[in-house]
């Protein structure tokens, strides 16, 4: 269960409104969307994937739905 | 669950891990123990909505695991890497404190935040009484803070899991414009409406918004809320702060505080929670005294913690 850097800017890019359950998620989102807003280089795309896949992985158990969201995102 | 002064004390004895809200006089009284704790005289239960000086909510928390903490403004950023790698946390913090706007305004950012499950409330006094102090209590040793904040960490074993949610009983009116923020804060002077600079208490009073309403922040698809405290001088202060970057909206009316509140805790069916608190705006614009919500009891507050401050929202956690 881990994003790809192409998988993360799709949702960071994303402008409708997210289908995510985990409030967690919701927030740490818009937060690294911030970060991201403010510096897109290459790098911080990575941190941002790091960061969620942190996320995605300790709480597998409950973010099995939203990660399959974030990776059907076209 | 409410308890009288003596019915608690007699559970501190029997050294149980509590969370204990209640006014300040009483938390004061009580003798140091395994408990956490925060001033509030108002409270959700079962049989409805309290407003008492006079009782003690208590909440048992069965769990072997656990250490208790004090933070001030400099130590607060330590707080997630202080949590269990699996647990979560519950922090108090007195209102209108120097930790209550530094917690507000800076929490998402602080390291590994969103890697613990971090719960909580403000505490706050009884409105209608005067000499009160919002007090958060570290019950272990017994000290009442008016300018740290108390937690209390708690580890699950392995194969559970903790998971923290809320209600919010507010949406965005599709229909709203689009509210944002140059900068966060506390207090606002102006902001952009559809991106047209605008002071807010003068759009407040032209469109005669209602301020018991709060605007509904897009955390990516979840609703925030924030409130209006009070306008003063042109000035539009809340009791969390809004931030750059996030767009808000003016929510739909709530015809009905209690049967939108049935509704929700109605949908997410039977949740056992093992911690729950919410909103004294809830409380007060919704006339909740007397008033069964159904279930997700625990104390009235000046402000919920997911993480992030939030405002006129429940919180509850559960053990998965």
């Amino acid at each position: 269960m881990k994003l790809t850097d192409a998988q993360t800017k799709k949702l960071l890019d994303y402008k409708g409104q997210p289908q995510l359950k985990q409030l967690s998620l919701n927030m740490a989102l818009t937060r690294l969307k911030g970060i991201y807003k403010s510096n897109p280089a290459p790098e911080t795309l990575s941190k941002c994937t790091a960061d969620l896949n942190a996320l995605l992985e300790k709480f597998a158990v409950i973010m099995q739905a939203d990660f399959e969201w974030i990776v059907s995102l076209k | 669950m409410l308890k009288s002064f003596e019915q608690t004390a007699a559970l501190i004895a029997e050294k149980k891990l509590l969370h204990i809200s209640g006014t300040e006089a009483l938390l004061r009284k009580l003798p140091a123990g395994n408990w956490i704790g925060g001033s509030t005289e108002y409270f959700l239960a079962e049989g409805g909505g309290k407003v008492s000086g006079e009782v003690l909510d208590v909440l048992e928390l069965p769990f072997a695991e656990y250490k208790f903490a004090a933070y001030d403004d400099k130590t607060l950023p330590d707080i997630a890497k202080d949590a269990y790698d699996n647990g979560f946390s519950i922090i108090i913090l007195p209102f209108d404190s120097e930790v209550h706007r530094h917690y507000a305004e800076n929490a998402s950012g602080y390291e590994s935040v969103f890697l613990k499950n971090i719960v909580g409330w403000i505490a706050g006094i009884n409105l209608e009484a005067a000499g009160q102090t919002p007090i958060a209590v570290r019950g272990d040793t017994g000290e009442a803070l008016t300018d740290k904040v108390a937690a209390l960490h708690i580890g699950l074993p392995e194969g559970k899991i903790a998971q923290v949610n809320i209600v919010n009983i507010f949406t965005a009116d599709p229909n709203s414009p689009v509210i944002t923020f140059n900068e966060h804060g506390f207090a606002v002077k102006t902001c952009f409406v559809d991106g047209k600079e605008t002071v807010l208490a003068d759009y407040i009073s032209e469109k005669n918004l209602d301020t018991k309403l709060p605007l509904v922040g897009d955390y990516s698809g979840a609703g925030i809320n924030i409130s209006v405290k009070n306008i003063e001088n042109g000035v539009v202060y809340f009791y969390a702060p809004v931030f750059k970057g996030v767009e808000y909206r003016l929510p739909r009316p709530i015809a009905d505080y209690v049967d939108a509140f049935h509704g929700k805790i109605g949908e997410l069916g039977d949740v056992d929670s093992v911690f729950a608190c919410n909103c004294i705006l809830n409380f007060l614009y919704g006339g909740l005294e007397g008033k069964d919500l159904g279930g997700l009891y625990g104390p009235v507050t000046f402000g919920e913690i997911a993480w992030q401050l939030l405002n006129q929202t429940l919180v509850y956690l559960r053990i998965l």
